[in-house]
């Protein structure tokens, strides 16, 4: 902040404020090398001026200049993250969610656009958001938070005055408590429905007595990147057959 | 400030050389008057911004005579996420107190009767509530939503510059309203005199645009921005095209063939303010 301040305070101060100079001079040979020196100093701005902002007076084009001179806190483009994140901006450019510049949810990344090493390879990058590499380190230390699923209800909330053709849900019925994450892709946006329970649920054990992490007895074992956890957990996604009372995959979309 | 001072007694003595007393020169001068008049300012300015990060200074090729800046907010696309003035407040250091915005967005109801309920909680940073809560107090059902993005409408025929008594906001050739901060003394006729509500007084403490406080603050196109070759960050982090910034110089641009063929408004147009924003989707709004 301090750092905008001053550059707007250098470019916009002016000639004659706060006080005028020519109040203190004690030397005579002072005065004369001043009145010229701002003289020259006029000249020379109103070269500048006849350039650029000629119909306005100086003060005002150096503004003008002192605005624009200011550093942009936002990327220009999410094409900017391409050369070090290939695999999201992959994924993202081939989806709807095209529409969403990547710093809509990742904030504002200029400087860790222009600050951040240059991964060696996609993998190298990969590896080191996995967890499985050590991250490279940020020169300027810009920390990039990845956002929660907070962050998906702001668009697609279904609320009054939404557009009718833009996709949105309601929480309260679309797979309620379970994380939008857990579901969606972020960058593809894309959700695989949770299969509907074929089988009754009553006089059952744990679903984990039958699911397992592989297939036991011709059950299906729960698919890689599921949890071993608690029935109430399961039953957020997969509603059984037939199971209208509670909000589920077969309600969702109905409008 | 050693840098521009170097700058300046060089420009100044190329200009004048051999004047006696030049060398008491650096002294005398109030310090922002010596960087105020040098010749090599903006790009002193410029190596500043450079010095503190890498992204291009004020491009100095960049001419305000060849462009002419306008803005389209397209009401019937925007979904009301707020992404706008959050990115708004991160790009330009908008004060976080919601009372405080650049830009904001509302939410208008006609209500069956006819009324129209706006609405805009928090300038709508965090989004909106699934239905105002002032419709269900009211009663009333909605016969017709949308959301309205505001921002400086940028006018041609500004009420604010006129009416400011130091010079202090201005219009660039390109087409942009811009404020001095240093030389706004912050007595406020211009946040009265905008018809649009577009001007605010920065608050102290916290974030400040330019650090300063009690001075007025507004919209500024991101000119930053625009004069780099970047779409303003509101631009760029809407997620449906409902705000796009043009050039009128451009024939072909998109938004300059858009507001031609007319098939847009602009607010309060019997003020005659001669906006630069247009609208798609609010015929007879009052706005
Ligand atoms: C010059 C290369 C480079 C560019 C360009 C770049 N990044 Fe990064 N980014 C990195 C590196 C290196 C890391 C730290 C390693 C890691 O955690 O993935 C990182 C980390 C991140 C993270 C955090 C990942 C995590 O696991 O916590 C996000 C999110 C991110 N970048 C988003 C972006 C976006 C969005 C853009 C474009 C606006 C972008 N980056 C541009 C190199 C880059
Ligand atoms: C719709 C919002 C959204 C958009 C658009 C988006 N991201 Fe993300 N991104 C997220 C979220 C949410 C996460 C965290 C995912 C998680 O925790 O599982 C994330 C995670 C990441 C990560 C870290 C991945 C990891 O495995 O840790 C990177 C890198 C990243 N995003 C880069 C990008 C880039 C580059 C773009 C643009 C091409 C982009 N994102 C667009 C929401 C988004
Ligand atoms: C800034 C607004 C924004 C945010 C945040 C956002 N989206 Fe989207 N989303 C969009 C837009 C825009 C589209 C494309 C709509 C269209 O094509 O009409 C979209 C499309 C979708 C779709 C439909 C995809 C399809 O192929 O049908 C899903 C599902 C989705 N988003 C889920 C999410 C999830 C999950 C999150 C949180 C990680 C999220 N979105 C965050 C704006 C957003
Ligand atoms: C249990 C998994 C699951 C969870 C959790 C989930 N979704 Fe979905 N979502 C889906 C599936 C599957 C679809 C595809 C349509 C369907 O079957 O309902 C979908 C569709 C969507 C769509 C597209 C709707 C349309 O009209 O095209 C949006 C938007 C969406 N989800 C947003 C979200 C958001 C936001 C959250 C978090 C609040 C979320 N989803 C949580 C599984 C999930
Ligand atoms: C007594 C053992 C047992 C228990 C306990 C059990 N299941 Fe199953 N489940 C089966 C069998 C057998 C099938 C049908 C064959 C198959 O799909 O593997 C099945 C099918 C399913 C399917 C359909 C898979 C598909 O192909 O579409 C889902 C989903 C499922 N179970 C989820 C659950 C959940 C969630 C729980 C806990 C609430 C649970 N099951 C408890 C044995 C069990
Ligand atoms: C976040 C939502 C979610 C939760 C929670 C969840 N599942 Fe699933 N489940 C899915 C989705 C989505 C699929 C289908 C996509 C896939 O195969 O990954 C699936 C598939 C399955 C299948 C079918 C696998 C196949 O090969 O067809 C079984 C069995 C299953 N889940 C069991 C469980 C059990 C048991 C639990 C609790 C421990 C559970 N799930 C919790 C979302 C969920």
């Amino acid at each position: 902040m301090s750092r905008i301040r001053s550059i707007l305070h250098r470019a916009g101060a002016r000639i004659g404020r706060p006080s005028s100079p020519l109040g203190s001079v004690k030397y005579a040979g002072v005065a004369i090398g001043l009145a010229i020196l701002l003289v020259a100093a006029l000249a020379v701005g109103a070269v500048a001026a006849a350039t650029f902002y000629d119909q306005y007076g100086a003060h005002q084009e150096r503004n003008a200049q002192a605005w624009a001179a200011l550093t942009p806190q936002y990327a220009a483009a999410s094409s900017e993250c391409a050369q070090c994140h290939a695999t999201e901006y992959g994924k993202w450019a081939g989806s709807r969610h095209i529409a969403v510049s990547c710093q809509t949810c990742h904030g504002p990344l200029a400087e860790h656009v222009a600050t951040a090493p240059v991964p060696e390879s996609a993998a190298a990058i990969d590896a080191a958001e996995a967890g499985a590499a050590p991250a490279p380190s940020l020169a300027a230390g810009v920390a990039v938070v990845p956002p929660t699923d907070a962050l998906c209800t702001v668009c697609h909330q279904k609320i009054l005055g939404r557009p009718a053709d833009f996709p949105q849900v309601d929480r309260a019925i679309h797979y309620a408590g379970t994380s939008c994450l857990q579901c969606h892709d972020v960058h593809t946006a894309i959700a695989v429905p949770p299969p509907i329970i074929t089988h009754s649920l009553v006089n059952v054990p744990e679903c984990t007595a039958c699911h397992g992490t592989t297939a036991t007895n011709g059950v299906k074992a729960m698919p890689a990147g599921h949890q071993p956890s608690v029935d109430a957990i399961c039953l957020s996604c997969h509603k059984p057959k037939g199971d209208v009372s509670s909000p589920g995959p077969i309600q969702t979309q109905v409008p | 400030m050693s840098v521009s001072r170097r700058r300046f007694l060089g420009t100044g003595l190329a200009a004048c050389a051999g004047v006696a007393g030049a060398y008491a020169l650096t002294s005398l001068l109030p310090t922002g008057a010596v960087g105020a008049a040098a010749a090599g300012d903006a790009a002193a300015a410029g190596d500043a911004a450079a010095a503190t990060s890498p992204t291009p200074s004020a491009a100095p090729t960049y001419d305000p005579h060849a462009h002419s800046w306008a803005f389209l907010v397209n009401t019937t696309r925007c979904i009301g996420c707020g992404r706008c003035v959050d990115a708004c407040k991160n790009e330009n250091n908008v004060p976080d107190d919601p009372e405080y915005n650049r830009t904001w967005v509302e939410l208008h109801v006609v209500e069956n009767d006819g009324t129209v309920l706006v609405t805009s909680p928090d300038g709508g940073i965090h989004g909106f509530p699934p239905e105002p809560p002032e419709l269900a107090a009211s009663g009333a059902t909605a016969s017709q939503a949308y959301f309205v993005p505001r921002l400086c409408m940028q006018c041609d025929n500004p009420p604010c510059t006129s009416v400011c008594p130091v010079s202090a906001t201005y219009k660039t050739p390109d087409g942009v309203v811009l404020v001095d901060q240093e030389r706004c003394i912050g007595c406020g006729y211009c946040v009265l005199a905008c018809p649009y509500g577009a001007r605010y007084i920065v608050p102290s403490g916290g974030r400040m645009p330019t650090g300063q406080p009690g001075v007025v603050d507004k919209c500024t196109f991101c000119y930053h921005r625009i004069t780099k070759g970047m779409r303003p960050a509101c631009v760029e982090v809407c997620p449906v095209e409902a705000r796009l910034i043009g050039d009128l110089d451009d024939p072909t641009d998109p938004v300059a063939v858009a507001i031609r063929t007319g098939r847009t408004s602009v607010m309060k147009p019997e003020l005659g303010t001669k906006p630069r924003v247009h609208y798609v989707g609010i015929e007879g709004e009052v706005g």
